[in-house]
């Protein structure tokens, strides 16, 4: 594969989307391509409660669907998980509204329908490259708080010893 | 018939003249006294009163009165009321006579004929809604009381009706605004000016409303063309995705065979045809996506950018994709001139060049050609296009513009070609000109806003 990643690194990505010929679309390229572990729903309720359980990297949502629209499903996952990267999903009519709502919500990217594979592909990689970096921030800050912990309390130690 | 009148026609020449003078009177009073006067004169009457009365009612109102006092008159609209309205409804003139009556003296100049006093009521009957009764009395030059006093009566009656009606009617159109003052007859000239005005508006209004149902036509249009859109792009975007999958599975299908060793000739052939199905499964794609994409920018679904826009590059660029179309049967010839690159929506101003130029082509049977001219003039920039093709009749320029407008063959045109040209003109603040001539050829003259930076 093209990644080159381990089997327990493999990311692992949610479709949502009301129209199952979309979600079996995306999910049947990214699985020849890719080594992603692609999850599909086409039920946003359903998708939210899997994010509730298990570890998701990436969310792709459609914009329009009957059940709920695709920022407010996003801005839900967010709720659940702040790392997650997001991607929305719009058709031309509603382009318009859902730019206005992903700088509101604060989404990673926008894809327009009919998308163009590589330019998805190349979407999800970049938002999970993200996501990765984000993780990698995180634990290097994390790193940080503890070594000035430490050398925090060496500090006392050595003013401790001199005084 | 009657009987020529026995009487000399002095008095009804007498009478054309008063007409004559009652004509050019405007004052309605004046002219209801003048009325009175005349036929108390003429036939010699002390007394005289002018009634009206409306259709539907029996109440009398005083038009004019003479020689009698307000009491008198009052006596006579009561007294002599039922007589009034029976005069009113059967039409005819009535001739009471008041033997014995007290008689006064003759007006100056008309001899004392007869000493018998009568009274004659004249009825003048108008087509509106109203009825006139000339009440005369005291009559001192009472014409001989033969058979022939009625009909005279009468033929008097109708002619006072004319008069009269002639005179209401002018009083009428004057209160309407319509200006006919001065003048017998109306105005001819100022009738028709009015009914051409009246045509005009009734013109513009029909023209008006033309434009409001097209609007709307527009506007449904529009909404259907957005929903359609919508709807073939998500099934699109599968089959444009699904596609692009199965390409990449054969493929590597391909790989693993080859890797395998076990890729046959017959294997190979059957892969290639896959691969080209897929190639020709992808264009197909692009094509519905374009015309999608056509279609939305038509109904601004899209917002689209605005670049810097070299015009002779997107004309060449348009020629070369319609090559096939024109190749050796026409000339194309350009007469470039200096004109700056614009800010534009490139993709829609090319899309106008391929409709005008494929039209172009189709439009030449023969051999042709077709000449594309540029030139800046004012704040414009102007580009032709001209062809030396079948040209337009007059009765569908009209229509060009029009959407769903196509004389070609079902299934080859959809009408919408040039009305979306025009829609895009309209957009970059330009504009889209046609003029045609059967058998000559057509030119389509293009104008754009002068970019504000350049001089």
């Amino acid at each position: 594969m093209s990644e080159n990643e381990s089997k327990q690194d493999r990311a692992r990505i949610l479709i949502l989307d009301d129209e199952e010929l979309v979600t079996t679309s995306l999910k049947s390229f990214l699985e020849l391509v890719t080594d992603y572990d692609v999850v599909t729903f086409t039920s946003a309720e359903a998708a939210l409660a899997y994010v509730q359980k298990n570890h998701i990297d990436l969310v792709i949502s459609d914009y329009l669907m009957p059940e709920m629209d695709g920022i407010t499903f996003l801005s839900k996952v967010k709720e659940i998980d702040q790392q997650a990267t997001r991607i929305i999903l719009t058709g031309y009519a509603d382009k318009e509204n859902a730019i206005k709502a992903i700088n509101e919500v604060g989404l990673f990217q926008y894809v327009e329908k009919p998308w163009d594979n590589d330019n998805l592909k190349l979407v999800i990689r970049n938002g999970l490259e993200k996501r990765r970096l984000m993780r990698q921030l995180e634990e290097k800050v994390e790193e940080i708080r503890k070594a000035y912990g430490d050398l925090q309390g060496l500090h006392r130690e050595i003013l401790k010893a001199f005084a | 018939m009657q009987k020529p009148s026995q009487f000399d026609d002095t008095p009804f020449i007498a009478f054309a003249a008063f007409a004559r003078a009652v004509s050019t009177e405007t004052d309605h009073q004046r002219v209801l006294n003048q009325v009175l006067e005349f036929a108390m004169r003429f036939w010699g009457a002390g007394q005289g009163l002018l009634l009206q009365c409306d259709r539907a009612s029996t109440e009398f109102r005083v038009a004019a009165v003479k020689g009698l006092s307000k009491k008198a008159v009052q006596n006579i609209l009561t007294s002599q009321k039922s007589v009034l309205n029976e005069v009113k409804k059967r039409g005819k003139l009535f001739l009471m006579r008041t033997a014995g009556g007290t008689r006064e003296t003759p007006p100056a100049g008309k001899p004392a004929w007869s000493s018998v006093t009568a009274a004659v009521y004249i009825p003048l009957h108008f087509r509106e809604a109203s009825s006139d009764i000339l009440y005369l009395d005291k009559l001192v030059s009472q014409p001989s009381v033969g058979e022939e006093t009625p009909a005279l009566f009468t033929d008097f009656a109708v002619l006072l009706s004319q008069l009269l009606e002639r005179f209401y009617l002018r009083a009428k159109m004057t209160e309407l605004g319509v200006d006919a003052v001065g003048s017998q007859s109306l105005n001819v000239a100022e009738i028709k000016r009015r009914q051409a005005e009246v045509e005009q508006a009734i013109d513009k209004l029909q023209k008006s409303q033309m434009q409001m149902m097209h609007s709307e036509k527009m506007a449904a249009l529009g909404a259907l063309i957005a929903g359609v859109a919508h709807d073939i792009n998500t099934p699109l975007g599968a089959i444009i995705s699904n596609n692009d999958t199965v390409k990449r599975s054969v493929e590597k299908l391909q790989q693993l065979l080859k890797k395998a060793g076990g890729l046959s000739s017959e294997k190979t052939e059957t892969l290639l045809n896959l691969l080209e199905l897929i190639r020709v499964n992808k264009i197909a794609c692009e094509r519905i996506k374009n015309i999608v994409r056509n279609l939305r920018i038509y109904t601004s679904m899209e917002t689209v950018e605005c670049v810097s826009f070299d015009l002779h590059k997107g004309i060449d660029n348009t020629l070369r994709l319609i090559a096939h179309l024109s190749r050796d049967r026409i000339k194309i010839r350009k007469n470039y001139g200096k004109i700056p690159t614009l800010c534009c929506v490139a993709d829609q101003l090319n899309q106008v060049f391929m409709n005008i130029l494929v039209n172009a082509c189709q439009a030449i049977s023969g051999k042709g050609q077709i000449t594309i001219t540029t030139y800046p003039a004012g704040r414009k920039i102007h580009i032709d296009f001209e062809d030396s093709g079948s040209g337009i009749p007059s009765e569908h320029l009209d229509k060009l513009f029009e959407p769903g407008f196509t004389t070609k063959e079902a299934g080859k045109g959809t009408g919408l070609g040039l009305f979306i040209a025009s829609q895009i003109m309209r957009e970059h603040g330009g504009a889209i000109e046609v003029e045609s001539e059967v058998g000559k050829g057509t030119v389509f003259k293009l104008t754009l806003p002068m970019p504000d930076d350049s001089k």
